[in-house]
């Protein structure tokens, strides 16, 4: 599909966050395949431009796009504004990063355009006029390409899909900017709040024993304790459906919605290996899968797989290697 | 107050999905798969059920899109606490994900006039997370994603949504609203006795779903089992020299 491919850059912290440069990267990647140039859309208010300052120069269009409303988020405000950017410009794509803010709107965005969206796309397969975008479904266990039969589709683009782009110094950026008209009428209050959470470990932890639905009960939960006992600086962890069940504090939770971690080891037992919880562990060293699926897609990215029941198997490992006398300390 | 709760019915975390010939889809072998409310939804069903404890007066409908394969999930719904569930039959050839569901349900719900509408974050399976957003734009009500708490007030409702692991956005939006509920903020209910036996004698009508309204903007072309990464081994053998194993690798690695 022919026209420009419009990227969300979000920021944090006074910077383009990481997940809006893959996002950008990939809607680069897809330019590159279907001819089409690449516009970088910044929304905020007037004047708060300073991030920009941070994006690498690849040789894009950057749009900064600007209203005192949009010095915050809101799903109304930002489905308004990117609606008329991709009308106004004949956009054949939209590519949004997909995070609590990008999923927030990009459904509704789609929806209201009469154009698919396509959720925690992975890869773009294909060249010319219409690629195929690649996502996990079935829990993970498969992935479907999908092709859009309306423009502009909007995709949101998941996190580390695609490798780091190298800047060219040499090629700047050009950035114009334009003021935009939209009124929030549903959106009455916004704010924002970081919750105090206890210190914890996990961070600085080399090893990580995380718990899935799988583990099942407290008594079981022991058991993971008890191999935590074997290594030494290791944490106990949990995926959101073992800290859903009260297994796990949600202070320990790894994934998208928790902590991202990179251990040296991390052992994940009764895990499925949801996308979201992949995203919050893939950095890890060595990735231990202990699960009774044979089918679980933790087993696709562990390196070392057992396919058990973890209640007959970890008592059996603690007790190998309390034999062993292997400790160490 | 009226509430509609949106439910997709999902297979069990350990199903094994089954791919077509044809390899542009998939099935479950019903014989051997157990279905159940997609757990987000549950949350979803809760948290409805929670304000009608606190107000008796709100009324909770329950909706899915899909054949009547769906209907023991209804049926679910009914016996936690809904007062009525519908229908949308859809065609079996033509699963009805994101945006075709959103599509259906906001065919149903705008004349019902719905205060609020509830579901889940995302589907445990698909994980697309289109419905509630979607279904929102459609009908032109308010929206918020992953609410962690929730208080409905004098035509409007203050939401807190969850944007990570720490940050929480505050939110007071216009009435009527779609939220999707983030999953662990309540404790879903087992269905009473005496719920059971009201939802055993309760009709589920079925609504047939006018698919020309119901714009294909997708379609799936190639559907495959994920890929491995390729790089890993799976520990062959008895569990005694599968835990021998281990323990070697590990040591071989100086991580024991």
């Amino acid at each position: 599909m022919k026209g420009t491919i419009l990227s969300l850059i979000e920021s944090g912290n006074g910077a383009a966050t990481p997940e809006s440069l893959d996002t950008l990267h990939f809607a680069m990647d897809l330019g590159a395949r279907t001819g089409n140039s690449v516009t970088g859309m910044v929304l905020c208010a007037p004047g708060t431009t300073a991030d920009l300052e941070s994006l690498p120069q690849w040789g894009v269009d950057i749009a900064v796009l600007q209203n005192p409303l949009l010095d915050r988020y809101t799903a109304e405000g930002y489905t308004a504004v990117i609606r008329t950017c991709a009308e106004d410009t004949g956009a054949s794509y939209i590519c949004i990063p997909h995070t609590s803010g990008g999923n927030d709107f990009a459904p509704a965005l789609g929806a209201l355009l009469r154009t698919p969206c396509i959720t925690a796309v992975n890869e773009i397969r294909g060249t010319g006029d219409a690629p195929l975008f690649t996502r996990t479904i079935a829990g993970g266990k498969l992935e479907a390409d999908i092709s859009p039969l309306a423009y502009p589709a909007v995709l949101t683009v998941s996190p580390g899909a695609h490798a780091d782009c190298i800047p060219h110094p040499e090629k700047r950026n050009r950035c114009s900017e334009k003021h935009v008209t939209f009124a929030l009428n549903n959106t009455l209050e916004v704010s924002r709040t970081c919750a105090a959470v206890a210190s914890s470990d996990l961070l600085s932890a080399e090893v990580i024993i995380a718990a899935g639905k799988g583990v099942g009960t407290p008594e079981q939960m022991e058991l993971l304790r008890d191999m935590a006992s074997l290594f030494p600086r290791a944490s106990i962890a949990g995926s959101r459906g073992a800290c859903d069940m009260g297994l796990v504090d949600y202070g320990l939770q790894v994934g998208m919605t928790g902590k991202t971690v990179s251990p040296k080891l991390y052992i994940a037992c009764g895990i499925s290996g949801s996308p979201q919880h992949i995203m919050g562990m893939k950095n890890t060293g060595t990735i231990i899968a202990i699960n009774r699926d044979p089918d679980a897609p933790i087993h696709h990215i562990a390196d070392i797989s057992i396919v058990e029941d973890l209640k007959v198997f970890i008592p059996q490992f603690i007790e190998t290697v309390r034999n062993r006398g292997e400790r160490s300390s | 107050m009226k509430i509609l709760i949106c439910i997709k019915q999902v297979p069990d975390t350990e199903a094994k999905p089954v791919l077509c010939e044809n390899g542009r889809g998939f099935f479950y072998d019903p014989a051997r798969t157990a279905f159940r409310i997609n757990r987000f939804d549950e949350y979803a069903l809760e948290e409805a059920l929670l304000l009608k404890d606190a107000h008796p007066d709100i009324t909770i409908d329950a909706v899915s899109a899909g054949t009547p394969a769906v209907l023991p999930s209804l049926r679910r719904a009914l016996e936690m606490g809904a007062g009525s569930a519908y229908l949308l039959a859809a065609d079996p050839d033509a699963p009805l994900q994101g945006t075709a569901a959103a599509h259906c349900i906001a065919a149903f719900a705008r004349s019902r006039e719905y205060d609020l509408i509830f579901t889940g974050v995302m589907s445990e399976d698909d994980m697309g997370g289109i419905t509630g957003p979607a279904l929102a734009a459609l009908l032109g009500y308010s929206w918020a994603t992953s609410a962690v708490r929730q208080t409905p007030g004098d035509g409007t409702i203050i939401v807190e949504r969850e944007l990570d692991a720490v940050t929480r956005e505050h939110l007071t939006l216009r009435l009527p609203a779609v939220l999707t509920i983030q999953s662990g903020i309540n404790r879903p209910r087992y269905p009473s006795l005496s719920n059971k036996l009201r939802a055993k004698a309760m009709d589920i009508p079925v609504l047939a779903v006018d698919t020309s309204r119901v714009p294909v903007v997708e379609r799936t072309e190639a559907v495959r089992h994920s890929r491995s990464k390729g790089t890993g081994i799976v520990i062959e053998g008895k569990t005694a020299e599968k835990a021998e194993t281990l323990r070697s690798l590990l040591h071989g690695k100086s991580l024991l």
